[in-house]
C-alpha cells in the first residue's frame, strides 16, 4: 500500500477524534483533559518540525524501472572505517504519468554497479543523456557477504543514449 | 537523515502511545471504544511508518547550505502559459575541502533567469570536470525577486572549487 501525505494527515484526522472523543466523553478531570490535548499538539508539532529534514536525502526504495539519469555520485567503501560504500544517483522517473521531478536514490556499494554507473556519468559530461532500466534479479547465487542484506534484493542496471525526443538535460553532470 | 528528526519522531510516537496507555488503563469507555482507539493509533503509526518511504528521495526548499559542492542540477524553464513557474534542481553536499564522504542531497529553488544563467555556467565547468562550489548570498536579482514552492528565490555565486593544499613534506 502505498501512503503519502495523504496517510500521514488521514492518520493525524483519526487520532484527533480519538481526543475529541476522549473529551467530550470520558470522565477523566479537566487536567488530565488537558495534559492529553497537549501531548498530541506536541507530538503533531514533533512530527511537522521533524519532517522537513527527512527531506532531500536519498532513498534506497521505489527505484524505477526506468529513468532519466541526473548525476551520480560514488562513495567507495572505507576499509579505514569499515564503511561499505554507496552509490548515490538522481534520476526521474520515465513510466507515463510520474512525477517529472528527479529523485535521489542510493544502493549498495558493487563493483558492478560502479563501473556502469561511471561509464554512464562520463556519457553525461559529453552531454549525452542517459536512459537507465533496471532489472530485478530474483535469483541469487552464492550466498550473501554480508547477512545483514539478507532480504534485499540484486538489481541489474543496464544505461543506454536516451532517445533524441527526450528533453537533454540543462545541467551538470 | 537528520537524527534529531528520527529522535523528535519517535518522541510524538512515544507521547501518543503514552496517551493510548491512559485511555485504556485509566477511563471507564466501553471496551469496544477502546478497541478503535487501539486501531486508530496503530493506523497513525503504520500510515506514518509506510509514508516516510516516499517523502524520501524529493528535493525539499528548505534548509540549503550556505556553501555546497554542486553535484548535479536540473533546470525547468517556465512554460508560456503561466501554469509552470518553472524549477531549479539541485543535487549537493555540503562543502568538504578535506574530500570526506558526504551523502548529497536535493533542494528545489524558484526559478529565476539570473539564477538559470549561473548554473548553466557552472554545469559546463561540471561537465569540464572542474568542481564547482555553490554558495548563498544576500545580493538581490537585478531583476526582481521570484517565488514558487513557497519560498523566495535564493541568489547563488559559484566558484571552482580550489585546489587542496597539501603540508610540506619536509618542513625545516
Amino acid at each position: 500500500m502505498q501512503l503519502g501525505q495523504g496517510g500521514i494527515v488521514s492518520a493525524y484526522v483519526i487520532v484527533s477524534l480519538v481526543l475529541i472523543g476522549l473529551g467530550l466523553y470520558s470522565r477523566w478531570s479537566l487536567k488530565i483533559k488537558l495534559a492529553a490535548v497537549i501531548l498530541v499538539t506536541a507530538a503533531w508539532l514533533a512530527v511537522y518540525f521533524s519532517l522537513p529534514h527527512l527531506l532531500g536525502w536519498p532513498t534506497d526504495q521505489n527505484v524505477p524501472r526506468r529513468f532519466n539519469l541526473f548525476g551520480v555520485y560514488i562513495q567507495e567503501p572505507d576499509p579505514h572505517t569499515g564503511e561499505s560504500g554507496t552509490v548515490f544517483f538522481w534520476a526521474g522517473d520515465l513510466a507515463p504519468g510520474a512525477d517529472p521531478r528527479p529523485r535521489a536514490y542510493k544502493m549498495p556499494f558493487k563493483a558492478t554497479y560502479k563501473s556502469v554507473f561511471q561509464e554512464a556519468q562520463g556519457k553525461l559530461r559529453q552531454n549525452i543523456p542517459q536512459e537507465g532500466e533496471i532489472e530485478l534479479d530474483d535469483e541469487a547465487e552464492g550466498r550473501p557477504l554480508d547477512w545483514t542484506r539478507l532480504g534485499q534484493k540484486s538489481v541489474k542496471i543496464k544505461f543506454r543514449d536516451a532517445p533524441v525526443n527526450l528533453p537533454p538535460s540543462k545541467g551538470g553532470p | 537523515m537528520s537524527t534529531q528528526s528520527i529522535a523528535l519522531l519517535l518522541t510524538a510516537y512515544g507521547l501518543t502511545a503514552l496517551l493510548l496507555v491512559n485511555l485504556l488503563f485509566f477511563t471507564r469507555w466501553m471496551w469496544w471504544v477502546k478497541g478503535i482507539a487501539v486501531l486508530a493509533v496503530g493506523f497513525l503509526f503504520h500510515s506514518t511508518w509506510s509514508a516516510l518511504p516516499h517523502l524520501l528521495g524529493w528535493p525539499t526548499a528548505r534548509g540549503l547550505p550556505e556553501r555546497f559542492n554542486l553535484s548535479a542540477l536540473e533546470i525547468v524553464e517556465p512554460d508560456k502559459s503561466g501554469q509552470n513557474k518553472g524549477a531549479v534542481y539541485l543535487w549537493v553536499t555540503e562543502l568538504n575541502l578535506d574530500g570526506s564522504p558526504r551523502t548529497p542531497r536535493a533542494f528545489v529553488l524558484p526559478f529565476h533567469p539570473e539564477l538559470q544563467t549561473k548554473l548553466a555556467m557552472a554545469g559546463t565547468k561540471l561537465r569540464k570536470n572542474m568542481p564547482q562550489v555553490g554558495e548563498v548570498v544576500d545580493t538581490p536579482f537585478e531583476s526582481g525577486p521570484a517565488t514558487a514552492h513557497g519560498a523566495q528565490a535564493i541568489n547563488l555565486v559559484f566558484f571552482d572549487l580550489p585546489d587542496p593544499l597539501y603540508p610540506e613534506q619536509n618542513p625545516r
